[in-house]
């Protein structure tokens, strides 16, 4: 009978703060292991290779996406056959900066468990010193933290994750990052990446009427972006990717280096629509993206190209007659 | 089996494929470039297949690509021809009802300048 009661009076509870109860009830917790990885990547259409840092191989990192509340029991592994220390800092997180957020020498791992309350689009970074070093070689990436209610904003049909950085030519010259003396912007790790006139250059797809939704991050390590889409007005922009912060009408917006924003965009009609840092010494030396809105539009990744492996031949084309 | 028990149609077929290949002379490392034509006219849509069969068939060809809507992007090696030269064979394989430019717009990637000597 006690225990009957107890029953009761636990439903009724439940009833009375079901928000409580369902978020007890539907928060997850992710296991998120990476592992940095010292090695080149692919960063131009002509299948140029930069030595990179990397988190788990690719520039940029892989994609963390959970929900509001849901738990990150995160795992960094620094490979002994790798040369420096790494670390890892999460935007998302709320935590003590010295436990966690420390480097590790080759050879070493640290683990950390945090709680993503806020919902949002967060940068994550290396944050071993010289961090502006870690982040130029490609140490970086995104964590998307949906909101809890879904409806807090429209729901996208299609979604695409772009992180601005800058490309130093040698990775080895500290001093040049220091001076800003930057040789390309990138997106997703790629000069033109996104760029179909360019060689080697592919393009965002979405279809007309398509409500496209780009995550957007700007890793730095020191530019400011400003981005527009040519053609289009942003129907809404979201400061941090939280709902709560939305924009409407948006020409073009400034996204520092270390922060995010959601951009909304409703393609109207068929054609090309440059997303761009209108910031022009970085959008005409890579940074634009191209997106093709066409009715024949399929489904693509969130980082689509990443790592790029270039489909144009490197060696040999139409031999030409011996004379 | 042993390394020298090989076929001998596979020999031959070796032996063939060097041939041609010293026959049609060396492929030289090249100039990969991307040219982008913007194609205008009734006639473009008609004659699609006819101008990438025949642009396909030029030299220096590596491939052409047709998924902009009224763009052709051809990956070409760039010593061997222009890209304005390009145009005017689209053009001319139409007899002239295709009309094709070389696209040029906002996002017109710039030749970077070389670094100053020092």
């Amino acid at each position: 009978m006690l225990s009957r009661i107890a029953f009761i009076a636990g439903l009724s509870l439940c009833a009375a703060l079901s928000a409580v109860c369902t978020t007890a009830a539907t928060a997850k917790t992710h296991e998120v292991a990476m592992t940095a990885v010292e090695t080149d990547v692919v960063i131009d259409g002509s299948g140029e290779k930069y030595a990179a840092w990397t988190f788990n191989g690719q520039m940029p990192g892989p994609v963390v996406r959970v929900t509001e509340g849901d738990t990150i029991k995160f795992t960094l592994t620094n490979p002994a056959t790798n040369k420096y220390p790494h670390a890892m800092d999460f935007h998302a997180a709320e935590i003590d900066f010295l436990k966690n957020y420390r480097a590790i020498n080759a050879g070493e791992t640290i683990s950390y468990t945090f709680t993503a309350k806020k919902p949002g689009l967060f940068f994550y970074h290396c944050g071993a010193p010289p961090m502006i070093q870690h982040v130029a070689r490609g140490m970086f990436g995104a964590i998307i933290v949906d909101p809890k209610n879904a409806q807090a904003w429209p729901k996208a049909d299609r979604e695409y994750v772009l992180i601005q950085s800058e490309y130093f030519k040698n990775p080895d010259d500290v001093q040049s990052m220091f001076d800003r003396k930057f040789e390309g912007i990138m997106f997703n790790g790629g000069i033109f990446k996104y760029h179909p006139f360019v060689t080697g250059g592919g393009k965002l797809d979405a279809k007309p009427g398509e409500r496209v939704r780009v995550f957007f991050v700007n890793a730095g390590p020191n530019e400011f972006s400003s981005f527009h889409p040519i053609g289009e007005i942003w129907d809404n922009v979201y400061e941090s990717g939280n709902p709560g912060n939305k924009l409407t009408g948006v020409q073009t917006y400034v996204v520092g280096p270390g922060s995010a924003a959601v951009f909304d965009v409703v393609v109207e009609s068929a054609g090309a629509y440059p997303l761009v840092t209108h910031s022009l010494t970085g959008a005409l030396r890579g940074a634009i993206a191209v997106l093709v809105a066409s009715p024949e539009a399929k489904p693509a990744p969130l980082m689509p190209m990443v790592p790029w492996a270039s489909s144009i031949p490197q060696t040999e084309i139409t031999p030409v007659p011996a004379h | 089996m042993s390394a020298l028990a090989v076929p001998v149609p596979c020999l031959a077929l070796a032996a063939a494929i060097v041939s041609a290949r010293l026959l049609l002379g060396s492929t030289d490392a090249f100039s990969l470039e991307r040219s982008a034509l913007v194609v205008s006219g009734s006639a473009c849509r008609q004659s699609h297949d006819v101008i990438i069969h025949a642009l396909e068939r030029l030299e220096g060809i590596a491939q052409v690509n047709d998924e902009i809507p009224d763009h052709l992007l051809i990956d070409h090696d760039g010593k061997r021809r222009t890209e304005e030269e390009l145009a005017t064979f689209v053009i001319s394989t139409t007899h002239g009802r295709c009309h094709a430019a070389v696209m040029r717009s906002c996002i017109t990637a710039p030749p970077l300048a070389p670094p100053p000597k020092p």
